[in-house]
């Protein structure tokens, strides 16, 4: 059970902190249901009960977004809430990014969401099973879309 | 202000396409799942804030191991979940693009990241189904010169076939290494690539079954 809290820990949002043991309590509900969590055997590896952990997370927090009630409180600010402008200038750059790519070709959309998110060329190609050059190709023309749609936008000076 | 700013961003996920199940999502930021799935995948994460930013956390718990307990440690993890509130992770997102339209040319120049090169990454699907004399282990990652060391073990993770400095990302488990186990058991197995440069990389555990 230690393990599993801890695991709940490292891929529990905060908002849903007060539900940790919940969660926790899914957790091994999933384990068991994998057959993962009988108490006569080995405990699972770590990186199971952290996919469980997380999957039953991504699950909880897909399920509260569905009740408007409880999900515009749910969500942390992931801007200082002191700096309203700085709030404004990120929806209108974020709604911006995502109008952009959703004009462009879903490969290319693909390849510049994962560098977004910190992924380098070869991982992505690693990731998606590409060729390297192949990657590249992809990522440079789709910055170079995003760019010039942000910038038809008024986003990018 | 800002909580007058969550309900439009928020409404904004509203239109998002359904999302991939949860499992689904984990394993294609392991690289598992059939390619095509893999790049729907990627590809929805540009539509999709709340998916992209459990994305990056994703990824992180497969940086990270598991060591230090919740406390100082969970503030990565804390502001990775703050993107999910979605238009806060352009924040995040333009800075490095910013950088990259600063430079003035016509191509964006790609942004080359290190952590992670050489990783060794399956080569077959999550939970395949494979016979038990041709019980074949495949993987990627790492330079030309590097070394890999395999480690299957049973669900219990009691060890069945290890083999070491293998030159080839790939390893037939002998048959008899699998005789204690039955039909449809899982079966777990590792990789740890031992670079020319010295570097030791350990992969997930991952998993096949037993046919």
């Amino acid at each position: 059970m230690a393990r599993v809290r801890r695991a709940v820990a490292r891929t529990c949002p905060r908002a849903l902190a007060s539900q940790a043991d919940d969660i926790a309590q899914l957790v091994i509900v999933r384990l068991l249901e994998s057959g993962r969590a009988d108490g006569g055997g080995e405990p699972p590896p770590t990186s199971y009960l952290l996919k469980v952990a997380w999957t039953v997370a991504v699950d909880e927090i897909r399920r509260r977004s569905r009740r408007p009630e409880v999900r515009l409180e749910a969500m942390p600010s992931p801007v200082a809430p002191e700096d309203p402008e700085r709030a404004a200038s990120s929806r209108e750059i974020g709604d911006a990014i995502t109008a952009c790519l959703g004009t462009v070709a879903p490969s290319r959309q693909a390849t510049v969401a994962l560098q977004l998110l910190g992924h380098s060329v070869p991982e992505i190609a690693a990731l998606l099973g590409w060729s390297g050059k192949k990657t590249e190709h992809l990522a440079a023309r789709g910055l170079r879309d995003l760019r010039a749609c942000l910038e038809r936008k008024g986003v990018i000076p | 202000m800002i909580e007058d700013l969550r309900g439009p961003f928020l409404d904004r996920s509203g239109v998002v396409p359904p999302c991939p199940p949860a499992e689904a999502l984990w394993d294609a930021a392991h690289g598992r799942g059939d390619r095509a799935g893999r790049e729907a995948i990627a590809a929805h994460l540009a539509a999709c804030p709340a998916c992209a930013s459990s994305w990056r956390l994703a990824q992180e718990l497969r940086e990270q191991p598991m060591a230090a307990p919740a406390g100082g440690g969970r503030l990565g993890s804390r502001l990775l979940w703050a993107l999910a509130a979605v238009a806060a992770g352009a924040v995040l997102l333009v800075s490095p693009l910013r950088e990259r339209f600063r430079e003035g040319g016509t191509e964006a120049p790609v942004v080359y990241r290190a952590p992670g090169a050489g990783e060794p990454v399956s080569e077959i699907s999550d939970l395949s189904v494979l016979p038990r004399e041709a019980f074949v282990l495949r993987w990627s990652g790492g330079p030309p010169g590097t070394r890999w060391d395999l480690e299957v073990s049973d669900a219990s993770l009691r060890p069945l076939h290890q083999a070491g400095g293998l030159t080839a990302p790939t390893q037939r488990v002998p048959a008899d290494a699998l005789a204690s186990l039955p039909s449809g058991a899982t079966v777990l197995w590792q990789v740890r690539a031992r670079l020319p440069d010295g570097r030791v990389l350990v992969s997930e555990t991952w998993r096949a079954r037993l046919e």
